[in-house]
Formats: C-alpha cells, sequence, structure tokens
C-alpha cells in the first residue's frame, strides 16, 4: 500500500513492531481508513503465530499515542443508528484484535485518548513512559458521548469500577504514573529508554516468572477497591456517591456522564458482546444529540482558537522572561499570580505599600485556594510567591519584557500611568493594558511607541476565567500581537481577538442581561426566582447573584459608560444608578447587596428590596420565560450588533468568548448557538414583540431581521 | 586597590528580634526578598549579571550554599553562577571585598553582593553521643543487636546543643562573645553605667532617625505572615526605653561581677541587605549614578578573646593601606556588638599607648567622635543579623552621607574569632 498508516516489521527475536503513522497529519486518529486499514492487516496478521510471539505496536509521532477517534466523524453523525453502527464497527475490529493467536503489547509515549485508549485496552499489556506527553484518558463525555469502542466494558474490567468511573465520567487525563498506579498500565518506563526496556518487557512476558509479575502487579493495583466492588451493597454505595458527586458538578445539564454511568452499572456481569451492545446503543442516543453536536462544535471553535493566525509569523516570537503589572488591586494581584504560577518573575506596583501589599495577599489566596484542590506545599507556594517582587517604585520594575496595567479605570490615570512607565522601561518592552471599558486607541495616543501597546482584558477572577480579549489597538504591530497571544497561551488563557468599542466584546454582550434583569426586578420580579431560572438555563450563578459579584458599584460604573457610548439601548435605570449611593450594600465585598452574605446562604436583603420601585407589583404575573427570555434575547440583539460591527471574527469566536469570559453554559453552545437552536425567526418575532411592549431597546437588528428572512442562522453565516 | 568599586545601590530588610516578626521567613527567604529588589530597582539586565555573592553565618541545613539558593529564589536567570562567604561577622563585608577582588581582576563586571542571617532558625543539634547512638542503630541488623544498642540508651543523650550558643562561642579560647566583652571592660576599666548610657544613647538615635524617616530609602517593607502584615520598620528600637530600667538589668554572661546584660548588649536578629557592584569605570559607561564608593578595605586580626577590639585594629590597617586619617572621616559605622566593646575602641582609637603596643605605630589612629559615631543608633537598637550587618552599616554610612552631604565615611566592625574589618567609604 503507497501511503500506508501501519507499518509491520518482523525480527528474529519473535517480537514484531506495528507502527503508526498516519501519513500527513500532526498525531494519529483512529479513522474510519486508518481502522480499515488495520482490518485488511489483521487478516495477515492472523496467519503469522509461527513468526510472531509478541506484537509491539507503538507510534511514528512524538508525544502521541492515538490521540482518539476522528472528530469530524463524529460531527456528521446525524441518526443514532448511524452512530449505533460506527460504534459496531470499531467494537467488531477490537474484539477481532484480542482474538490475535500473539500477545499484544502496545508502548504509550504520549497522548492516548479515547477511541486511542479503547485500542490501547484491547491489547493484551499496556506499557506507558514517564513523558510528560504521556496522557491516558477518555475525552468523550467533553463531546457529550461516552466511550463508543469497548471502553465502558475493558476498563472497569481491568481496573475495577471506581477508577474506571473517576477516568469515564470525568473525562479527565492522568499521567503515565498514575495509569501504572491504578492497573491501566503494566509497566511505567523511563522514555530515554523506553524502547530498551519495552523490548525487555516484552521478552519477559514469554518466560513464566514475567508474565507472572505483570498479573501480580494488576492485581495489587486492584485490591484496594476490590472490597466495595465485590458486594452488591457496595456496588450500589458505589453508584449512589458518583451520582449525587455528578449531579453536583454537572447541574444535571451534561446526559453523557451519566449514561456512562448507566452502562457501567447495567453491564455488571454481562458479557463481553451484550455490554458493548449496551454501550453502542447509549453511544448512539448521545451522539446525534443538539448537546454533543454544541460541544463538538466548540471543540473545533477551541481548536481554530488555537491555531488562530496571529499565533504565526516569521522568525521566532518575543519570549516573555520577566514581567511587571501596574495596580495591586485584587486584579492586579491575580494577574501577578498568573505569571508567578508560570515562574515568570513579575513586579507588582502600586503607590501605597499597603496596596501592594493587599495585590500580594491576593496573589498569595489563590494559592492557597490552588493548595484545597491540589497538593502544593508551602515551600512551593513561598517559592512562588518570592517571584512577585512588590514595590512602591515607578522605576523598580526589574527589566520586564511586558507591563500590563491595571490601575483604577480612568482615561487620565492610564495615560499618564503608561506614557510613564514607557519612558521608564526598555524600547522593546510592550505595554498591554487591562482596561475593561475605555478605548484602547485613546491611550495609544499618549505612547511614543504605540505599535508595542495592545489591550489585554483579562476576566475576574483571571486566575478561573480562561478567556482574555486581545484588543488590537490603532498602531499595534503584528510581532506584539502575536507574542501577547502566545503569552496568554503560556499563562492558561485563550485569547480572542477583538475590535476596540467600549466594553469590548464580552462586557458589551453581557451587560444588556444585567440591566434587563435588574428591570425585570424593578417591576416586581422575585429576585430568587430570576435567578433560579437562570441557574436552571445552565448559568453558573444568576444574574443578580452575579451582580453582587461583581459588585454593584462596579457594574453600575461600567453600564454608564456604555450607556454614554451606546445611548439609548444601554440606559439604566436611576434605581441601578441611586444604589451606588449605598456604599454598605455594593455587592459581596460589603457582605450585603441584592443579598445578604452574613451566613452560610445568601438571603434577600430586606434594605434593597425598600430602595426598589415597583415592590408592589405580585411576583406572579412573571412566568418562567419571559424572565428568561428577555435578559437573553437583549443579549442576542447586542451580539448580532457585535457580529455586523464585526467585533469579532465569527458567530463560533463570540459563543467561545461568553463560555469561558462569563460562564455561559457549553452545553447550550453558546449564546448565538442557542439563538440559532430557539430559532432565528422565532427570535425576530419575539424580539419585535417585546420591542413593542417594553421599548426599543429589544427592536431586532437588520442582521436578525436578515437572518429571519433568510430562514438561515448565525452559524450559516 | 587600586580602582574604586562602584556601589550603585543598595537596600536592606526591615531588622527584628529573633522570634519575633521574621521568625519564620528563612534566611535564604531574606536573601532572596533584598535580591530580587535590588535587581527591580536597577536598569541592569539581569542576564548581564555576572555573580552572586552572599556572607552568612549560621549556613542553613536546608539551604547549603545559601547564596545559590538566594539566586534561584530571587528569579535570576539560571546560569548566573553564587557562592557564599563566611568571614563571621564581617560575612556581609566579605561578600563585598571578595566581589571586588573579583571584578577588579577582571572575572566579573556585573556583582550583587549581600549578607543574610535568621537567627531565629538557628537550630538545636543533637549532642555528640545521641548521633553516635543513632549511627549504631542503623548498623545494627538482627534484632539482638538492635535490642543490645538500645539498652546503651541515656537520658542525657537527649540534651540539645544550641545551636545559636554554640556559634556565638569562640572554640578556642571556649568564650561566649559576651564573656569577651567582659574581658574588654575589664582591660578598660569600663563601668556598667558607661556602658548603660552608650545603650540608651543608641535606642534614643535609633527612634529619633525611625521617626524622622532617615531610614526610608534604605529598608524596603517586607510582607509577614500571609501576606496580611507588612513590617515596615525594624522593630528594635525602644522609644520607651529608659535608663532606670536598663539599670535594673542582671548581667547576662558573668551573673556576679559582670557588667555586660542583654540591655547594653545587641540582640539576636533576622535580616538581609543586599547591594549591586560593578567597577567605577564600569557604572561611568552605563551613565549610572552610584550611591557610592569602595576605596579601600582592611582585614586585621587579633586574640580571640579580645575580639570586640577588631575595629581598631583594622581601622589602622585601612589607614595605613589608603593613606588616609581619622578626621578625614565625617560618619563612622562601628558596628556596636556591645556597648562595653565600643567604648574600649573609643578609648583605644585615642590611646597613644595602645597604638604603640599592639599596632606597632608611633601614634594614636584617632579620635572616635561621637557625634559622627553611629548617628542612627547601631546594633543595640536595631539589632545585629551577623551574616548582614556588614552589608547594612555599608550601605548606611554611604546614604548617611548623601543625605548630610558628606564625603568620605567608615564602616568597621568586630568578628567573632578575634579579627576585625574596615572599608573606606566615598560618596562623590
Amino acid at each position: 500500500m503507497m501511503n500506508s498508516a501501519w507499518r509491520l516489521t518482523t525480527h528474529e527475536n519473535g517480537i514484531a513492531d506495528l507502527v503508526l503513522d498516519l501519513p500527513g497529519e500532526k498525531v494519529n486518529k483512529l479513522s474510519t481508513a486508518v481502522m480499515e486499514e488495520l482490518r485488511e492487516l489483521m487478516g495477515q496478521l492472523g496467519g503469522m503465530a509461527e513468526q510472531i510471539d509478541v506484537l509491539l505496536v507503538s507510534s511514528g509521532k512524538t508525544g502521541n499515542f492515538i490521540a482518539g477517534a476522528d472528530i469530524t466523524e463524529i460531527r456528521s453523525i446525524t441518526t443514532s443508528a448511524e452512530a449505533e453502527a460506527k460504534a459496531e464497527l470499531g467494537q467488531e475490529l477490537l474484539n477481532h484484535w484480542v482474538e490475535l493467536p500473539f500477545l499484544t503489547v502496545c508502548l504509550i509515549d504520549g497522548a492516548a485518548l479515547g477511541g486511542g485508549l479503547e485500542f490501547a485496552l484491547a491489547c493484551d499489556y499496556r506499557v506507558v513512559t514517564d513523558s510528560p506527553k504521556t496522557k491516558l484518558g477518555f475525552p468523550e463525555v467533553n463531546l457529550g458521548i461516552i466511550p463508543g469502542f469497548g471502553g465502558t466494558q475493558r476498563l472497569p474490567h481491568l481496573v475495577g469500577k471506581i477508577d474506571a468511573l473517576d477516568l469515564i465520567l470525568s473525562g479527565k487525563q492522568i499521567s503515565g504514573k498514575q495509569a501504572y498506579r491504578i492497573g491501566l498500565a503494566d509497566a511505567h518506563l523511563p522514555q530515554a529508554f523506553a524502547d530498551e526496556k519495552t523490548r525487555e518487557f516484552c521478552l519477559g512476558l514469554l518466560t513464566p516468572e514475567g508474565s507472572a509479575a505483570a498479573h501480580t502487579h494488576r492485581k495489587k493495583a486492584r485490591r484496594k477497591s476490590l472490597l466495595l466492588e465485590c458486594t452488591p451493597v457496595g456496588r450500589i454505595i458505589i453508584y449512589k456517591l458518583t451520582e449525587v458527586e455528578l449531579r453536583k458538578k454537572t447541574g444535571g445539564h451534561y446526559p453523557a456522564p451519566f449514561a456512562a454511568l448507566r452502562v457501567i452499572r447495567k453491564t455488571h456481569r454481562m458479557g463481553m458482546r451484550a455490554g458493548l451492545k449496551v454501550e453502542r446503543h447509549e453511544f448512539g442516543r448521545l451522539a446525534p444529540k443538539q448537546i454533543s453536536k454544541n460541544l463538538v462544535e466548540l471543540f473545533f471553535t477551541g481548536e481554530a482558537l488555537k491555531h488562530h493566525p496571529i499565533m504565526q509569523g516569521e522568525g521566532a516570537p518575543g519570549a516573555i522572561e520577566r514581567a511587571a503589572v501596574l495596580g495591586a488591586g485584587v486584579m492586579g494581584g491575580r494577574i501577578a499570580w498568573l505569571f508567578s504560577n508560570k515562574q515568570i518573575p513579575v513586579a507588582l506596583r502600586d503607590i501605597s505599600w499597603e496596596a501592594v501589599q493587599q495585590g500580594c495577599r491576593a496573589a498569595h489566596s489563590v494559592y492557597k485556594e490552588v493548595a484545597k484542590r491540589k497538593s502544593l506545599s508551602a515551600s512551593e507556594i513561598s517559592n512562588a510567591m518570592q517571584l512577585i517582587t512588590g514595590t512602591t517604585e515607578a522605576g523598580a520594575l526589574g527589566w520586564p519584557d511586558i507591563v500590563i496595567e491595571a490601575v483604577v479605570e480612568d482615561l487620565e490615570t492610564k495615560k499618564k500611568v503608561l506614557s510613564e512607565t514607557e519612558q521608564l522601561v526598555e524600547p522593546d518592552t510592550i505595554l498591554a493594558t487591562n482596561t475593561s471599558s475605555l478605548s484602547v486607541a485613546a491611550m495609544s495616543a499618549a505612547l511614543s511607541r504605540p505599535e508595542q501597546f495592545v489591550g489585554l482584558h483579562f476576566f475576574n477572577p483571571p486566575n478561573r476565567m480562561p478567556l482574555v480579549e486581545l484588543v488590537r489597538g490603532p498602531d499595534t504591530s503584528d510581532d506584539t500581537l502575536r507574542t501577547v497571544a502566545l503569552l496568554a497561551r503560556k499563562l492558561g488563557k485563550t485569547p480572542i481577538l477583538v475590535k476596540d468599542c467600549p466594553g469590548f466584546l464580552v462586557n458589551r454582550v453581557l451587560m444588556p442581561y444585567l440591566t434587563e434583569s435588574v428591570a425585570l426586578l424593578e417591576e416586581g420580579a422575585d429576585l430568587r426566582h430570576l435567578d433560579q431560572v437562570f441557574k436552571q438555563y445552565g448559568m453558573p450563578m444568576g444574574p443578580i447573584r452575579l451582580l453582587d459579584e461583581i459588585g454593584i458599584d462596579v457594574g453600575s460604573k461600567v453600564a454608564g459608560i456604555l450607556a454614554t457610548a451606546y445611548g439609548e439601548r444601554m440606559q439604566i435605570s436611576p434605581f441601578f444608578e441611586g444604589v451606588t449611593q449605598h456604599r454598605d450594600m455594593l455587592g459581596k465585598k460589603t457582605k450585603a447587596g441584592f443579598y445578604l452574605y452574613d451566613k452560610k446562604k445568601p438571603r434577600p436583603n430586606p434594605a434593597m428590596q425598600e430602595l426598589l420601585p415597583h415592590t408592589e407589583t405580585p411576583a406572579a404575573k412573571f412566568d418562567d420565560e419571559q424572565l428568561k427570555l428577555r435578559p437573553l434575547l437583549l443579549m442576542v440583539n447586542e451580539a448580532a450588533r457585535c457580529i455586523e460591527e464585526e467585533v469579532v471574527e465569527s458567530p463560533a469566536f463570540l459563543d467561545m468568548a461568553l463560555i469561558m469570559g462569563t460562564g455561559f453554559p457549553a452545553f447550550r453552545g453558546g449564546l448565538l448557538k442557542w439563538a440559532d437552536t430557539y430559532g432565528i425567526e422565532q427570535v425576530y418575532t419575539t424580539l419585535g414583540a417585546y420591542a413593542e411592549k417594553y421599548g426599543p431597546r429589544f427592536a431586532p437588528t437588520p442582521l436578525i431581521e436578515e437572518l429571519a428572512r433568510k430562514e438561515s442562522g448565525f452559524y450559516g453565516l | 586597590m587600586k580602582e574604586r568599586l562602584a556601589i550603585v545601590d543598595g537596600i536592606r530588610s526591615p531588622l527584628a528580634k529573633a522570634g519575633g516578626e521574621l521568625k519564620n521567613v528563612s534566611a535564604d527567604d531574606l536573601g532572596a526578598f533584598v535580591t530580587k529588589h535590588i535587581v527591580a530597582r536597577n536598569s541592569v539586565d539581569p542576564h548581564e549579571i555576572d555573580e552572586v555573592i552572599f556572607g552568612n553565618v549560621a549556613q542553613p541545613a536546608d539551604a547549603a550554599n545559601v547564596a545559590r539558593v538566594i539566586a534561584l529564589k530571587a528569579g535570576l536567570p539560571r546560569n548566573i553562577p553564587a557562592y557564599t562567604v563566611h568571614r563571621n561577622c564581617a560575612s556581609g563585608m566579605e561578600s563585598i571585598s571578595t566581589a571586588a577582588n573579583k571584578i577588579f581582576a577582571g572575572e566579573a563586571n556585573i556583582i550583587i553582593a549581600g549578607g543574610t542571617e535568621s537567627m531565629s532558625n538557628i537550630p538545636l543539634l543533637f549532642n555528640r553521643e545521641y548521633t553516635s547512638f543513632v549511627q549504631r542503630m542503623m548498623r545494627a541488623k538482627t534484632p539482638l543487636q538492635k535490642m543490645r544498642v538500645l539498652m546503651g540508651f541515656r537520658l542525657r543523650y537527649l540534651s540539645p546543643i544550641i545551636g545559636v550558643q554554640q556559634g556565638l562561642t569562640d572554640p578556642i579560647s571556649g568564650m561566649i562573645m559576651g564573656d569577651t566583652a567582659e574581658v574588654l571592660a575589664r582591660e578598660f576599666k569600663i563601668s556598667r553605667e558607661r556602658q548603660d548610657e552608650y545603650a540608651l544613647l543608641s535606642h534614643q538615635r535609633a527612634v529619633a532617625a525611625a521617626e524622622q524617616g532617615m531610614l526610608a530609602n534604605e529598608i524596603i517593607p517586607i510582607p509577614v505572615g500571609e501576606y496580611e502584615e507588612l513590617l515596615q520598620h525594624d522593630s528594635g528600637p525602644r522609644p520607651d526605653q529608659s535608663a532606670e530600667a536598663l539599670a535594673k538589668l542582671k548581667p547576662y554572661f558573668d551573673r556576679h561581677n559582670g557588667t555586660v546584660t542583654v540591655g547594653n548588649a545587641c540582640p539576636l536578629t533576622d535580616g538581609a541587605a543586599a547591594v549591586l557592584l560593578m567597577s567605577e569605570k564600569e557604572a561611568r559607561r552605563r551613565k549610572l549614578e552610584p550611591l557610592g564608593y569602595l576605596r579601600e578595605y582592611a582585614y586585621a586580626s587579633l586574640e580571640p578573646e579580645r575580639m570586640g577590639l577588631g575595629p581598631v585594629y583594622a581601622t589602622s590597617r585601612l589607614l595605613q593601606k589608603a593613606k588616609a586619617k581619622m578626621s578625614d572621616f565625617e560618619v563612622i559605622e562601628l558596628n556596636e556588638a556591645f556597648a562595653a566593646q565600643v567604648i574600649a575602641n573609643e578609648i583605644a582609637f585615642d590611646s597613644e599607648a595602645f597604638a604603640k603596643q599592639y599596632l606597632g605605630r608611633d601614634s594614636k589612629v584617632g579620635f572616635l567622635d561621637r557625634s559622627l559615631l553611629n548617628p542612627q543608633g547601631g546594633a543595640i537598637a536595631v539589632g545585629h543579623p551577623v551574616g548582614a550587618t556588614g552589608t547594612r552599616i555599608t550601605v548606611h554610612v554611604l546614604r548617611e552621607l548623601r543625605r548630610t552631604g558628606k564625603n568620605t565615611g567608615l564602616a568597621t566592625l568586630c568578628v567573632g574569632g578575634g579579627q576585625g574589618a574596615a572599608f573606606l567609604l566615598e560618596v562623590e
């Protein structure tokens, strides 16, 4: 075969090598074509029992074993029957693979995910390396589906139910060492000697001692979970606890992990063939569903962002070895944390030592938070904190390659700080502003090297929110943009390029949602009811809780800026403006806002209820649908404007930005995806009706009108 | 020295009594703190730094070659080498004179030097008997052998060696530093009252300096605990210190006939200081305006039990080397290990007989003017983090010269084991 993906070599010693090296690709994928080729090869292998004692499968790609099935194939699935057939094809293939008349061993030195791991599970033995790139996992649930090539059957059988549920339901990826510990791998080898040691392992398997040792390890690894798993009561406990945990984590919005749990539960003690049938049935149910389609779409959007043209360019990108942050507020402190967490020394400057200390404290509290979730020793924290240098001197920024300004949101102050800094740093230092609502162009005008200036807007809390809005100023150079985009990636963020307009993308789209929610309160809606409706919709918290979290003063200030910029449609009510006079009711930071935060569970703040103008209107007149649609559709309308004005490149990027910047529910695929799913005509007519009833802010934009007329959708653009 | 060494910048942490505000900050973290600040404050590309040299006395067991640990923790590029120097209380000064030698030998261009000490973290040690017991236990293979070793255990094995006490004891004379101060008090007939009077002056001067913000440029505030507080000033100086309170204290080292108390001696202290160094030529080439210059240095030694007189020995040699005289100095820092020791030096500096008998000079070294001596108080009030003090007084002399518009100063100190160190410093 000409462009063969599989390469078979036999050796005198009985070990044959089978290398998968997909031509023209960076990673190996189990596409239909690759599997078809394997099927043909297996026909040949079946008759080679004489020459082969052990078949060693490895990958020709560095840092990758098999990345999984081809996701474009999953995207194209439209019916359950089609999905089931696809799964069955893979299942059958691997069933034949298991029956090969010699031992099969795979060497995993890189990612073995999804279908790739299912293939590895069908081998008799798995050898993993200690390379940091070696990752094993089932990311299927992240795409709204479950493993469909026997993963739900072979994994529990090999490592026990507890570890299998943990892996399959969470979608997480584990290291080679962890895989060895739970018995998923039979040997854990240093990457430098992987080849020699794997061959030794293979030859060892041919001796009674070697094969006994491998099996002893498997048994030992399983021992801890056996006690619970071998009794019916124990199993019920496992399933119940898993389900409770799952409900808490997903809010019940993601069906895939529940389906995986169902399959594993149902197929206990079932034979392989019957089990596989249950598995592919559930797979078939999930794959054509909207949720899976949404999540798959987001996967591709993520890939597009990862390989976005702004990250490409001629020559080596500027390296960021040292950084500085101006403004040691909570935001500045946490941005400093991002650097320190990646071992990049960072200066943190403010005008008073008290402010500097608060900023350092903000960074330190992020470490303390992290330490609760994963193992982080006191000395690791102290060493990382040592990389943050607090200072009050403008000139003591420590030779930074980038300076990020996060001072008070006031244009004149920012201009002054930036131009002052520009004089003090080296000529090749990049300056960035973390403004959330001010004009990057206006700041750029104050600088003598505007080509090295860029907007880099982090979302609060920056240690958790994966989005940064990357704002190109009028003179920003491509090199600057690329260096900063790559830095954002290094800091674990996804940069999305947006236009320099007030509120940029996310705040501009989010603000109508918040103001409309406040308007609903003023009309007499119950705040808990309103928040509940959006929690059910899938938001991490309702809009009113979110306002308390942001801070009512901050929210109102940004709303004011946007109102000035966009006029009537963003006008905020006098009530909302007035609330900020009450300095003791600014939200969670003052322990009181729309809610009171004095006890464990927040409860409505009676003092705030007093301030609301129309408390006498009965709450019952608002149904769930209305509460949901008014804020949502107003957001869609603003989002459509952003698409019209090319604030962001595509509806898919807009959706991703809202998901990563605000926690908009991913299973909905994003705001515009939701609008498409809801029906664009429906969006258009409802907006029209609301415009009549509640005011011109709801008047549908020309884009929505056009899409409705064409019976298309945002994603048809 | 053929050329002057430019001390481009110098800063320090606030000093805190051992067991106080900085008790949980290790010597390496203190050193990293001042190092990262000296880097942040100066327009020198960190990649251009050739070496990091730190002085440290207690040498923490968990940070061997503490200078390297400091360089790494401070976030300096990893290819910058670092080493630690030890000349007891002069370790901070040794880091600077070693750097000078390296720079003028053409082996380095830019060096960060400094001193650090966390006397809070000097450990208690197991004694030799217990150590040997543990070794025997580890060698024992069979249960019977183990049993036999175990039977040999004695309670006295558990009595610890106090590391800090041992560190402050001269192994040759067997005297702890306080005892050497008593030796000087007797040799020069220095009464308890004169010592207390000097200690009070030290506190009064240190308190006034802090109140008037004279140290603001020198001290970088350090966050303490879990970043909930900031230590901005030295915690040692006592605004309410009175002569009566000092008089009430019992002699500490010689309970019966002694004169040295914890009130007229310097306390155990935590702190660090750092300087950025290069040749004067290099500083000029870079158009920098250095804090000041080291023109000459000298070290000298004497009997361990009279170690407190180190400054007069070292200064005598310094003056000869630099062809200078005492009246050239406009600011003098003579480290206050003990009030008795400072006064003994005052007498010796001004004594022709002493100069003839001990220093081989025809004339006295020169008068030590108390109005020029330790004008912002000294170690009795602010403390003596042994490895860091040499750097601190060097920086302080330069900053005080700048503040008062003067030019020439002396930094000198006594060194446990019987040595003295002296720096001739200039601003212009």
